[in-house]
C-alpha cells in the first residue's frame, strides 16, 4: 500500500525532517509510528497524501508515485486517503455534520444519503447528538473525535491518523482504536502516528520507530 | 447530477459568504448598480430621443416648386418621373389655387394681399415624401440634388437642419454614455476585484482544509465566481430599481412640468430586452471581477 525509497525532506538547509527512509507497509496491515518529538512522524504522513512532495526518493501509494501526480488529480488520491490530523482541521464555519459530510459532499454524493453516512459514523464515535454544532463549541476530544468521524466516512482504503487520541480519557482512547481494528477488518491499511506506548503495548501491531528522521526500528 | 450538485453548492456557498460579509459585499453591489444606473439613464434618453427623431424623419417632405406656366404635358411628364421613384414615398400636386388658398388659411390676417397684386404669386409645387430607406439626412440632400435637376422644376426646398441637431445631440449622448457607463463598469471590475481578493484572505485556511480532504480546483473556485456573479446580478436589479424610480419621479415629472413631454408615450421606461441586458451586463462584470481575483490570489491547487 505505501512504499518509500530513499526518502529525504528537508525544511530549509538544516533542517532535515526525514532522513533516508526506506519502508513498506503492506495492504490491510495495521501499522503504529511512533518516536519522539519532532523526529518527523506527521512529515512522514504529509507526504503520503501529498500535502508535500518530497525533497528526494520515491513515494508509491497504493502503486501510484504520488510526486508524478497532476496536480488536478490529486484532490482524487485525498479522496481515498482518510486523515486525523494532529490539529483537526475542521472547518470552523461549519457546523460538525457538515464538517464531516463534504468529503462526500465535494464528491457530489446526494444529501440524503451523506446525511444517512454522517450520521451513522458520528454515531459510531459517540457525536450524534452534537450534529449541528460548531467545532468551537466542542471539547477539544469532540473535536478530535469529528475529525476520525470525518477520515472515515468515505471507507478509505488507507488510513493516516496523527496522534489520534491525544486528547482522549483512556477509555475513549481504546474505544477508538477499537473502530480503527474494525475498519482495518473490512480491508482498510490503518497508519497511526502516536507517542502513547501504553495504546502501542495494548494493541501488540507492528511498530515503526523514527528518531531525528531516521527509521529506528520497523 | 452531480453537475447541477457542484452548482447547487456553489450558490448556496456563494450566497451564505455574500451574508455573511454584507457589509463590504454591499460596496461592489453598489458601484456596479451605479454604473449600470448612469449608463441606464443615458440609454432612456438617448432611446427617448431616437424615437422623436423617428417620429420627425417621418415627415421629411421635399416641396418642388415648378416653373411658371408649365404645360399639362410637361406636368404629366413628371408625374410619371416620380411615380418611378423608388426613394419616394409618396408625392401629391399643390396646384397654384390650392397654393393660394393655403396661405389664406394660414395667415388670416393677410389674406387680402394677394387679391393686391393682379395675379397669384404662388407656384404650383410637389409635395415629396422620402421613403423610409432614404431619410438619412445625407440621402435626403442626395434625392433633393436629383429631383432638382428635373426638368419644370424650379427649385426643391426642404429642412433638414431639426434632424441633424437632433442626431448629432443623440449621437453626444450615446457617447457620454458609452463613456461614463464604460469607466465606470472598469471601476465596478476592479471593486469586484478587490472585494474577492479579501474574502479569499479571509479564507486562505478554510480553503486549505478543503484541499487537503479531496477538494477539487474548482470546488473551491466555484463559489467565489458564484459570488461574483450575484453581486453584479444583484447590483443590475438595484440599478433597474433605481433607473425606474428615477424614470417615474424625475425625468417625467421634470417634463413635464415644463411641458416638455411631447406625448404621454414618449420617454418610455427601458424595455424588457434592456433589463435582462442591465442585469446579464451587471453579472459579466461581477464574473470578470471575480475570475480576475481568483486567478490572482487563490493559489494554484495543492
Ligand atoms: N513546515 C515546516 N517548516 C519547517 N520545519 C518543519 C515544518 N514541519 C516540520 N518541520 C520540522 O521537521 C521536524 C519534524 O517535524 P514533525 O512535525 O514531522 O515531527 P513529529 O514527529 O510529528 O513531532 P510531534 O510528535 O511533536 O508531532 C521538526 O524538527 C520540525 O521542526
Ligand atoms: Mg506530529
Amino acid at each position: 500500500m505505501i512504499q518509500t525509497f530513499h526518502v529525504y525532506m528537508n525544511y530549509g538547509r538544516d533542517n532535515i525532517a526525514l532522513n533516508d527512509v526506506t519502508l513498506e507497509i503492506d495492504r490491510g496491515e495495521f501499522v503504529f509510528l511512533t518516536g519522539p518529538s519532532g523526529a518527523g512522524k506527521t512529515t512522514f504522513l504529509k507526504l503520503i497524501f501529498r500535502e508535500e512532495v518530497p525533497s528526494q526518493g520515491q513515494i508509491l501509494v497504493n502503486g501510484r508515485n504520488v510526486s508524478a501526480i497532476p496536480e488536478a488529480k490529486i484532490p482524487f488520491l485525498r479522496r481515498n486517503i482518510g486523515v486525523v490530523f494532529q490539529d483537526f482541521k475542521l472547518l470552523p464555519r461549519k457546523t460538525v455534520f457538515e464538517n464531516v459530510a463534504f468529503v462526500l459532499r465535494v464528491m457530489g454524493i446526494a444529501k440524503l444519503e451523506r446525511k444517512r453516512r454522517a450520521f451513522q459514523i458520528l454515531k459510531q464515535v459517540g457525536l450524534h447528538h452534537k450534529m449541528n454544532s460548531y467545532p468551537l463549541q466542542l471539547s477539544g476530544g469532540e473535536q478530535q473525535r469529528v475529525a476520525i468521524a470525518r477520515a472515515l466516512i468515505n471507507e478509505p482504503v488507507l488510513l493516516l491518523a496523527d496522534e489520534p487520541t491525544g486528547n482522549l480519557d483512556p477509555e475513549l482512547a481504546f474505544e477508538i482504536m477499537s473502530l480503527f481494528q474494525e475498519i482495518n477488518a473490512r480491508g482498510t491499511t490503518v497508519l497511526v502516528a502516536t507517542h502513547d506506548r501504553d495504546l502501542i503495548m495494548r494493541l501488540g501491531k507492528r511498530v515503526i520507530l523514527l528518531e531525528k528522521g531516521r527509521v529506528a526500528e520497523s | 447530477m452531480r453537475f447541477v450538485r457542484a452548482i447547487a453548492y456553489c450558490v448556496e456557498e456563494a450566497f451564505v459568504e455574500l451574508w455573511r460579509n454584507r457589509l463590504v459585499n454591499l460596496v461592489s453591489i453598489g458601484t456596479i448598480a451605479v454604473s449600470l444606473f448612469i449608463l441606464g439613464i443615458f440609454l432612456t434618453v438617448s432611446a427617448s430621443l431616437n424615437q422623436l427623431l423617428e417620429g420627425w424623419a417621418g415627415r421629411v417632405q421635399l416641396t418642388l416648386y415648378l416653373e411658371e406656366g408649365l404645360s399639362a404635358s410637361d406636368r404629366e411628364q413628371l408625374d410619371l418621373v416620380l411615380g418611378n421613384s423608388p426613394e419616394l414615398e409618396s408625392f401629391q400636386f399643390v396646384s397654384k389655387e390650392d397654393a393660394l388658398e393655403r396661405f389664406r388659411s394660414y395667415f388670416p390676417e393677410l389674406s387680402t394681399l394677394p387679391d393686391l397684386l393682379e395675379s397669384n404669386p404662388l407656384p404650383a409645387s410637389f409635395e415629396v415624401g422620402v421613403a423610409p430607406d432614404f431619410r438619412e439626412p445625407d440621402q435626403v440632400r442626395v434625392v433633393a440634388r436629383r429631383l432638382a435637376g428635373l426638368d419644370g422644376v424650379s427649385e426643391v426646398d426642404y429642412d433638414l437642419l431639426w434632424i441633424e441637431r437632433l442626431t448629432g445631440i443623440i449621437e453626444l449622448v450615446q457617447m457620454i454614455g458609452l463613456t461614463i457607463g464604460s469607466a465606470l463598469a472598469i471601476a465596478s471590475v476592479f471593486t469586484i476585484f478587490n472585494v474577492i481578493k479579501l474574502t479569499v484572505y479571509g479564507r486562505q485556511e478554510e480553503i486549505g482544509i478543503m484541499r487537503l480532504v479531496g477538494a477539487t480546483h474548482a470546488y473551491i473556485r466555484g463559489p467565489f465566481l458564484v459570488e461574483g456573479i450575484l453581486q453584479g446580478g444583484l447590483g443590475g436589479g438595484l440599478a433597474l430599481g433605481l433607473l425606474y424610480v428615477a424614470h417615474q419621479y424625475l425625468l417625467r415629472e421634470a417634463l413635464r412640468s415644463v411641458q416638455l413631454l411631447p406625448s404621454d408615450d414618449w420617454l418610455q421606461f427601458v424595455p424588457p430586452p434592456a433589463w435582462a441586458a442591465l442585469i446579464l451586463g451587471g453579472m459579466f462584470v461581477g464574473l470578470l471581477g471575480s475570475a480576475l481575483s481568483v486567478r490572482k490570489f487563490l493559489a494554484s491547487p495543492v
